[in-house]
C-alpha cells in the first residue's frame, strides 16, 4: 500500500472495530497499517454521528458509550476526527449521484481532504467521485 | 526538537486536517489551543473486536435503510412542524 492516509466510511469502521473478517483485502490491510501506526485514518463527523444512530437503533452493540468508542479509537493518534465544515455540506449537496446524507457527506469528507475512502459502497465506488479501496 | 514517533504522526495528521503550511504551525496552533484548555495524551487502546454487529444483519445491509428512515421521517414533517411539535411538548 503506498497511500499514507485515508478516510473510512462507517460501515468499514465497524467492520474493523468488529473484528475485521468482513473487510475487503485492501480495507483490511489499510486498517492493520492504521493499528502499526503506518497509516492516517480519518474519520469523518458524519461517521461518528452514523455509528452512534446505529447503535441507538441497536444494529450494533459498542459496549459502552458512543463518546468512550471514539476516545478509544482516537487514542490511536493513526486515527483522527476530521472536522465537518461548510464546504463539505456545500460539496456534499452538489454531489448528486446518492440521496444518503451520510454517504454525500462521508464523500466530501474525503474529496476535501484528497484521499481514498475505504468503502465497499457500491453506489460511491461506481459513481467515481471519490478513489475508493476495499 | 524531537518528538515521539506517534506524536509526529498525530501530528502530520492535524497539519493535514487543517490545512496548516508547516508542522510548525501546526504546533504552535496545539500548543495555543492547549495553553486555553488542555488535551492530554493517553494510552491506546485498540477498538478490535470491541464491538458488535447485529446478527440478523451481519453485513449491515439494512442499516441504511433503518437510519435513512429516521431521516425521510424528519424531512417529510419539515422544520416549521418539528418546532410546532417541540412548543407543544414544552
Amino acid at each position: 500500500m503506498t497511500d499514507t492516509a485515508a478516510v473510512t466510511d462507517t460501515h468499514a469502521l465497524i467492520f474493523h472495530a468488529a473484528g475485521g473478517g468482513i473487510l475487503g483485502p485492501k480495507a483490511k490491510a489499510a486498517f492493520a497499517a492504521a493499528e502499526r501506526r503506518e497509516l492516517i485514518i480519518y474519520v469523518p463527523m458524519a461517521v461518528l454521528w452514523e455509528v452512534s444512530l446505529l447503535a441507538r437503533v441497536v444494529r450494533i452493540n459498542l459496549r459502552r458509550p458512543v463518546r468512550e468508542f471514539f476516545a478509544d479509537l482516537f487514542s490511536n493518534p493513526a486515527y483522527q476526527p476530521h472536522t465537518l465544515e461548510a464546504d463539505q455540506v456545500f460539496d456534499a449537496d452538489d454531489l448528486r449521484f446518492t440521496r444518503d446524507p451520510f454517504d454525500a457527506l462521508i464523500v466530501a469528507s474525503a474529496r476535501d481532504l484528497s484521499l481514498a475512502l475505504i468503502t465497499r459502497d457500491s453506489a460511491i465506488r461506481e459513481s467515481g467521485t471519490v478513489r475508493t479501496i476495499w | 526538537m524531537t518528538l515521539e514517533e506517534d506524536n509526529l504522526l498525530w501530528l502530520k495528521g492535524r497539519a493535514a486536517a487543517t490545512k496548516r503550511r508547516s508542522l510548525s504551525e501546526a504546533l504552535d496552533a496545539l500548543i495555543s489551543t492547549a495553553r486555553a484548555g488542555g488535551h492530554g495524551a493517553t494510552a491506546t487502546r485498540s477498538v478490535i473486536g470491541t464491538i458488535d454487529i447485529a446478527p440478523g444483519d451481519p453485513m449491515l445491509d439494512d442499516a441504511d435503510s433503518y437510519v435513512a428512515t429516521m431521516f425521510a421521517a424528519s424531512l417529510s414533517s419539515g422544520p416549521a412542524t418539528r418546532k410546532k411539535q417541540k412548543a407543544r411538548r414544552d
